[in-house]
C-alpha cells in the first residue's frame, strides 16, 4: 500500500530563494505576506473559521517552514531563531495562522530528527509547504508527564503497523494533509513508535465537532483510527521514547513563535491608543514598556537556547519549560492589558484586542499548558532538590 | 423491584460527562438511555470521540493527597512579573568559593549595598577541596555543606537566586537574561568557575565517564560507589586525580590511574618527589597506566571494559575523569568581554567592560588563572576594595599548593618552576624519615615540602611573600 497523497513538484525558484536567505530576509518576506495576504482575512479566519490555505502555501514558498531544518537548507545548518521569528510575525497578526505555522514547522521537525527513510520522502514537501501537516502529540506529551494514557496503539503487521484509537483535536489537517503522532505497540506497552499519519489512509476519519472561542481557522479535528495501516516508509522513528527525547526541545522552542507574536500584538494594541489615551492609561499596571521588557527578556533567552535545539539535558529542557510558562503567563497579562488600555474600543466585536484576549488563552492552555508546566517543573525542582 | 441506578460516564479526552439519567438530546438519546444502549457511532458533542472513549466517572476528584507547593513562587513581584536586581544592585554570578567570597568581602565594607547572587547550581556553601578527602574522613556529601544558599544569603543580608543559569549577558542594558526572568545590575561580578576538560573517549559507555568538579557531581560519584568495594579508573594523575585516588584507596576501593605523562603531578613536582609519591601509591595497590590515554570504554557484563590507546584492556566499575580545568568564558565572550584562556582581568579584577569584574577559576590575570583558594580570597578582597574606591590591587604570586595525599602530604610553591627545575637547582634543607624540605636556588621563589614538613608551607610562603 502506498500513500495516496501526491507530492507536488518543487519549484526551482523557491529553492534558490531559500538557499540565499538570511533570518532578517525571511522575517521581512513573512511580514510582506502577513500584510498583503493574511491581514485582509484575519477577521474571517477568526469569526468564520476560514482556513488560510493559500497563505500557508505562500509562507512555505517564502521559506517560513524551512529555516530550522538542516536537511531542507542548502547550507545544512539550522536556524530555529529565524523559524521562531517568522512564526511570531504571523502570530502577531493572527494566532490561527501562527498555530498552523507551528503545526507545519513541528511536523517537519519530527521528520528532521527521525529516521532517514521517512525524512527523505516527506521533509522537503513539508518544508516547502506543498504538503501541509500537523502534530498529534498533545496526548503523547501528557502521557509522558503522567497526565493521561496514550490513546493510540499499533500492531506489527507485514510491512508496517495497524493502528487503532482516537485523538481529539489535532490541527492543520485535511484530507490531503499528514501529521506526526506516536502509538504504543500492542502487547508491549513499554515500546512506542513515532509515525507520520496520512489523512487519506483507509480507516482514518477526521471529525469536526464543537467550536472554540478562537483559533477556529486551524482545521482542528478529532482523528479516529480504525485499523489504519501505516507503512514502514512512514515510520518516523521505531523508538518513540528516544525520539521524544530528541524532538521535545525543538517542539517547545518553536511554540515561542506563537507566544511572542501574540504578546507583541497585545503590546502594539496598547501602544496604538497611547496618543489618545496615554494621559489616563498611565494609571494602569502592565504598561507597554514593562511588558516589552519582559517579552524582550524571554525572546533573548529563547533565541539563545534556540541555537542548540539538539541539546537533550534535563537542565536545558527545564529552562525551556520555565520560559514557556513565563510566555503563557505574560500572554494573559498582555492581552488583559490590551483590553484595559483600549477600553470600549477593544470591546467591540471587530476589535483586535478582544480577539487577542481569546487567542492569548490558547498560548496558556495549548500543550504544554500552564498547569502541565507547573506540574512538570514542580517534579523537576523536587528531583533537583533531592539529587 | 429495585431499579439499577443511572451511571455517569466521562469522555477521556475532553471531560464531557454523559449522564444516563439525562441522555444526550443533541445526539438523539432520550433521558434514561443506558451506556449499553448508546449506538456505537455516537459522537462526543465536544470533541467528536467515540462511545468507547467514555469511561465510568470516578466518585472522587483527582487530586494528589498533598499537593506540592507551587514552584517559582518566590520569583514574582507584585505584578506577577519576573524582575530581579535593580540599577543599584551588585550582581554576582556563581556560588563557588569565588562568588561567596566577593559577597562577604563587599558586605564587610558596605552593609547596605543591595547584592544578588545568581547561580545555576543549588548554591550550597562548601569547601571544594574537601571533595578530595571526604571518603577517608567518613564524611557524606551532605556533611560537607556548611550552609545552604538561603542560610548564607540571610546571614550576609543578600538575595540568592539558585538553579538559575545566566543564559546571556546584555552589557548595553546592564541586564542578565535567565529562564526565570531578567536581572538588572549596576555592577557585575563573574565568578563562573571552570569545567572539567572532557576527554575524547569512544565506546558505548563513554557517556558514563564521571567528571567530578562540584558537589552535585560528587554526590553522583558517591551514589555510584554505593558502599561496595569497586574498581575505579582515574583519568589524569594531576592534583585532583592523585587526591581522589588516595581517598578512594583509603576507603577500600581499587584504583587504576591513566595519564599520558610518565609520572604523577608532572606539571607540579620535581621528578624525584613525584617518584616518591608514586612509590607510596604502589604500596597501596594503585595500578599505574602511565604514558597512556583511554581510547574507549564499553559496557561489559555488569561492569565496564576500558581500552587504552595501546590496545590493552581491563575491567573496571567506574571511570572518573580528572583531566584538568577549563575556565568557563562563553557568556562573557558572547557579551563582547575580552577573553584569552580565561576572562581577561587586570589587577583590580576589572574586565574589558566597565563595572564588570571577573575572578577565580574563570578569570585570567596577567596571563594566568589563579584557581586555588588563597588567591581567590585575595581577588575577592581586591574587587571589594576597588568598588569602595580603595587602591588595593591583587598581587599575582606563584601559588602555594597543598597536595592532600595522606600517603605523602606535599606542599609545593611555584609548581611551574618546581616541575621543570634541574636537580642541581635545589637546596636540600632537610631530608630525613619525616620528609623533605627542598628550596629552589633560582631567582623565582619555589619550594617543595613533603611528609611532616608539608605543614610548614604557609609559614615558609609568608616568609617569601609577606
Amino acid at each position: 500500500m502506498s500513500a495516496a497523497i501526491q507530492i507536488p513538484k518543487s519549484t526551482a525558484a523557491s529553492h534558490a530563494f531559500a538557499a540565499a536567505q538570511s533570518a532578517d530576509e525571511l522575517v521581512a518576506a513573512t511580514r510582506a505576506i502577513v500584510e498583503h495576504e493574511l491581514a485582509p482575512q484575519t477577521a474571517r479566519i477568526d469569526t468564520e473559521g476560514l482556513y488560510p490555505k493559500a497563505v500557508m502555501h505562500s509562507l512555505g514558498a517564502a521559506g517560513a517552514f524551512r529555516a530550522h531544518l538542516p536537511d531542507a537548507r542548502a547550507d545544512g545548518c539550522h536556524d530555529f531563531g529565524a523559524a521562531i521569528r517568522a512564526m511570531a510575525a504571523v502570530s502577531q497578526e493572527c494566532l490561527s495562522t501562527g498555530f498552523a505555522t507551528w503545526c507545519q514547522d513541528t511536523c517537519a521537525w519530527y521528520l528532521q530528527v527521525g529516521e532517514a527513510q521517512a525524512r527523505e520522502r516527506w521533509l522537503e514537501p513539508l518544508a516547502s509547504g506543498r504538503v501541509l501537516g500537523g502534530t498529534g502529540m498533545s496526548n503523547t506529551m501528557k502521557a509522558f508527564s503522567g497526565i493521561e494514557d496514550l490513546r493510540l496503539s499499533g500492531e506489527r503487521v507485514d510491512g508496517g503497523y495497524l493502528v487503532n484509537g482516537s485523538l481529539p483535536w489535532v490541527s492543520n489537517l485535511g484530507a490531503d494533509h499528514v501529521f506526526g503522532s506516536l502509538f504504543t505497540l500492542s502487547g508491549d506497552t513499554n515500546r512506542t513508535v513515532m509515525a507520520l499519519v496520512d489523512c487519506s489512509a483507509p480507516g482514518f476519519t477526521l471529525r469536526q465537532s464543537a467550536h472554540f472561542v478562537a483559533l477556529e481557522g486551524t482545521r482542528t479535528f478529532a482523528c479516529l483510527f480504525d485499523n489504519v495501516f501505516i507503512p514502514d516508509a512512514n515510520v518516523i522513528d521505531h523508538d518513540g521514547a528516544a525520539f521524544l527525547q530528541r524532538a521535545r526541545a525543538g517542539l517547545v522552542l518553536l511554540q515561542f513563535g506563537m507566544g511572542a507574536g501574540n504578546i507583541q500584538g497585545c503590546i502594539d494594541v496598547c501602544r496604538s491608543v497611547e496618543p489618545l489615551l496615554g494621559h489616563v492609561n498611565q494609571f494602569l499596571d502592565d504598561r507597554p514598556d514593562e511588558l516589552q521588557q519582559e517579552l524582550d527578556d524571554i525572546v533573548d533567552a529563547v533565541l539563545t537556547l534556540a541555537e542548540t535545539p539538539y541539546e537533550t539535558s534535563k537542565d536545558f529542557f527545564r529552562e525551556i519549560l520555565q520560559l514557556r510558562l513565563a510566555a503563557g503567563e505574560l500572554a494573559l497579562r498582555a492581552s488583559q492589558s490590551a483590553m484595559l488600555h483600549t477600553g470600549a474600543k477593544g470591546y467591540l466585536s471587530s476589535a483586535p484586542a478582544q480577539r487577542k484576549l481569546r487567542e492569548s488563552y490558547f498560548v496558556a492552555i495549548v500543550t504544554p499548558a500552564t498547569k502541565h508546566l507547573r506540574k512538570e517543573l514542580a517534579r523537576m525542582e523536587a528531583e533537583g532538590a533531592s539529587a | 423491584m429495585t431499579e439499577t441506578p443511572y451511571h455517569k460516564w466521562i469522555c477521556d479526552a475532553c471531560g464531557y460527562i454523559y449522564d444516563e439519567a439525562k441522555g444526550d438530546a443533541d445526539g438523539g438519546l432520550p433521558p434514561g438511555t443506558r451506556y449499553e444502549d448508546m449506538p456505537e457511532d455516537w459522537q462526543c458533542p465536544l470533541c467528536g470521540l467515540r462511545k468507547l472513549d467514555l469511561r465510568p466517572l470516578p466518585d472522587a476528584p483527582a487530586v494528589a493527597a498533598s499537593p506540592p507547593a507551587a514552584p517559582e513562587s518566590t520569583a514574582v513581584d507584585r505584578h506577577g512579573g519576573r524582575r530581579f536586581g535593580s540599577a543599584e544592585h551588585l550582581v554576582i554570578v556563581g556560588a563557588g568559593i569565588a562568588g561567596w567570597s566577593v559577597a562577604e568581602a563587599v558586605r564587610r565594607r558596605d552593609p547596605n549595598l543591595p547584592i544578588l547572587l545568581v547561580t545555576a547550581c543549588e548554591g550550597a556553601v562548601y569547601a571544594k577541596p574537601s571533595l578530595s578527602t571526604a571518603l577517608a574522613h567518613g564524611r557524606a556529601p551532605a556533611d560537607l555543606v556548611e550552609a545552604s544558599a538561603e542560610q548564607r544569603a540571610a546571614e550576609l543580608g543578600i538575595e540568592a537566586l539558585t538553579r538559575t543559569r545566566v543564559i546571556k549577558i546584555d552589557p548595553a542594558k546592564r541586564r542578565l537574561i535567565t529562564a526565570r526572568g531578567g536581572i538588572t545590575y549596576a555592577r557585575l561580578v563573574l565568578a563562573l568557575g571552570a569545567r572539567q576538560r572532557q576527554l575524547d573517549v569512544a565506546g558505548d559507555a563513554a557517556a558514563a565517564v564521571l567528571r567530578v568538579n562540584d558537589l552535585r557531581s560528587y554526590r553522583d560519584l558517591r551514589q555510584r560507589l554505593d558502599g561496595d568495594r569497586r574498581h575505579i579508573t582515574l583519568l589524569g594523575a594531576g592534583l585532583i586525580g592523585c587526591e581522589l585516588a588516595d581517598d578512594l584507596c583509603a576507603a577500600g576501593h581499587r584504583v587504576s590511574i591513566v595519564d599520558p605523562n610518565q609520572r604523577p603531578l608532572a606539571a607540579l613536582l620535581p621528578a624525584d618527589i613525584a617518584e616518591l609519591l608514586r612509590a607510596r601509591f604502589d604500596a597501596k595497590g594503585v595500578e599505574w597506566r602511565l604514558g597512556q590515554t583511554l581510547a574507549r570504554v564499553d559496557h561489559a557484563d555488569s561492569a565496564l571494559r576500558a581500552t587504552l590507546a595501546d590496545g590493552s584492556t581491563f575491567a573496571t566499575d567506574l571511570v572518573l575523569s580528572a583531566a584538568g580545568l577549563l575556565p568557563i568564558t562563553e557568556p562573557a565572550a558572547r557579551a563582547g568581554i575580552a577573553v584569552g584562556h580565561g576572562i581577561i582581568a587586570d589587577r583590580r579584577l576589572r574586565t574589558s567592560l566597565p563595572d564588570v569584574y571577573a575572578l577565580g577559576d574563570c578569570a585570567e590575570v596577567e596571563g594566568r588563572c589563579f584557581s586555588y583558594i588563597e588567591p581567590i580570597r585575595r581577588q575577592a578582597e581586591a574587587i571589594a576594595a576597588d568598588m569602595a574606591g580603595e587602591h588595593v590591587p591583587f598581587q599575582p604570586r606563584p601559588p602555594l599548593v597543598r597536595v592532600k595525599t595522606p600517603s605523602l602530604p606535599i606542599s609545593v610553591c611555584n609548581g611551574r618552576v618546581a616541575a621543570d627545575a634541574d636537580p642541581t637547582d635545589w637546596r636540600c634543607v632537610s631530608d630525613d624519615a619525616d620528609g623533605a624540605r627542598l628550596e629552589h636556588t633560582g631567582t623565582e621563589p619555589a619550594f617543595v615540602l613533603t611528609g611532616s614538613y608539608a605543614r610548614l608551607g604557609t609559614e615558609l610562603y609568608r616568609s617569601h611573600f609577606g
